[in-house]
């Protein structure tokens, strides 16, 4: 087995650009976009308090189902793709794209039957796109 | 200068540990797309691995893929809406093939094809 000890990995021609062949060995894909850049699994009942994260350097309540993780790596763009959950059966999670930003993935809890914000113990997100 | 070509089974980091380069291949997302609409038309904010987007009727979107997936049902395809008002959206994926996908949106009341502010998805999955 090969082994390689590495702190960093930068493309050769492009610095922010490595390609990775896919499983079928004859398709690439970018390493550098297909990485994903920030996540978290927060308890967002009462004061909220993350389970585990990456890229996130502080977390807001900002009101009843509506949680921000503010990245540590701010995203190049704000039109970055995201996505969120909870573990209830009946409360979905989405991002709230009015407040997207290049530093923020702020997601809102919400019940299913009529959008309602409600707190939730178990909020998931994600955001997949360009660092800065 | 010929295009430099590394083939390795773990990367290691000095203070943050090792991972199998499995990880790179299978476990990176493979597509992403971040879509908004505008009076009914979906537009294409960023991505990665997208050829095209269609507006098939409303409330769905069929998403084309550059390269596409290896099988149709296996690859994994998760979602957000893009919410700025207090009405909340879901999509689902509608249909799914190895190539692309479409989505169809509810609305928080259940109601069907209805056009969303925009979504999400991320996919997952082997390349063909």
């Amino acid at each position: 087995m090969s082994e390689i000890l590495v702190n960093k990995l930068t493309g050769t021609s492009t610095a922010g650009s490595i390609l990775v062949t896919g499983e079928g060995n004859s398709t690439t894909t970018s390493l550098q976009q297909g990485l994903i850049k920030a996540w978290y699994k927060l308890n967002g009942s009462g004061t909220i308090s993350v389970y585990d994260s990456f890229n996130i350097a502080s977390f807001t309540d900002n009101g009843t189902g509506d949680y921000s993780g503010t990245f540590t790596n701010a995203m190049a763009n704000a039109n970055f793709s995201a996505s969120a959950a909870t573990g209830s059966s009946d409360v979905f999670g989405s991002v709230d794209g009015g407040n997207q930003a290049t530093t923020v993935l702020r997601v809102t809890s919400y019940y299913y039957a009529n959008g309602a914000k409600l707190d939730r113990a178990q909020v998931y997100a994600i955001a997949a796109g360009d660092l800065a | 200068m010929a295009l430099g070509k590394i083939k390795a089974d773990t990367l290691e980091h000095s203070t943050a540990g090792s991972l199998g380069t499995e990880f790179f291949v299978n476990g990176s997302s493979k597509h992403w797309i971040s879509v908004t609409y505008n009076s009914g038309t979906p537009t294409n904010r960023d991505s990665l691995n997208v050829s095209s987007i269609a507006d098939t009727a409303a409330g769905e979107c069929t998403v084309t893929l550059s390269t596409a997936f290896n099988a149709a049902t296996d690859y994994c395809w998760v979602s957000g809406t893009l919410n700025t008002s207090a009405s909340q959206e879901q999509i689902t994926c509608y249909t799914k093939a190895a190539s692309n996908y479409k989505t169809y949106n509810y609305n928080s009341g259940g109601a069907g094809g209805i056009d969303p502010e925009g979504f999400y998805v991320v996919s997952m999955g082997d390349l063909a």
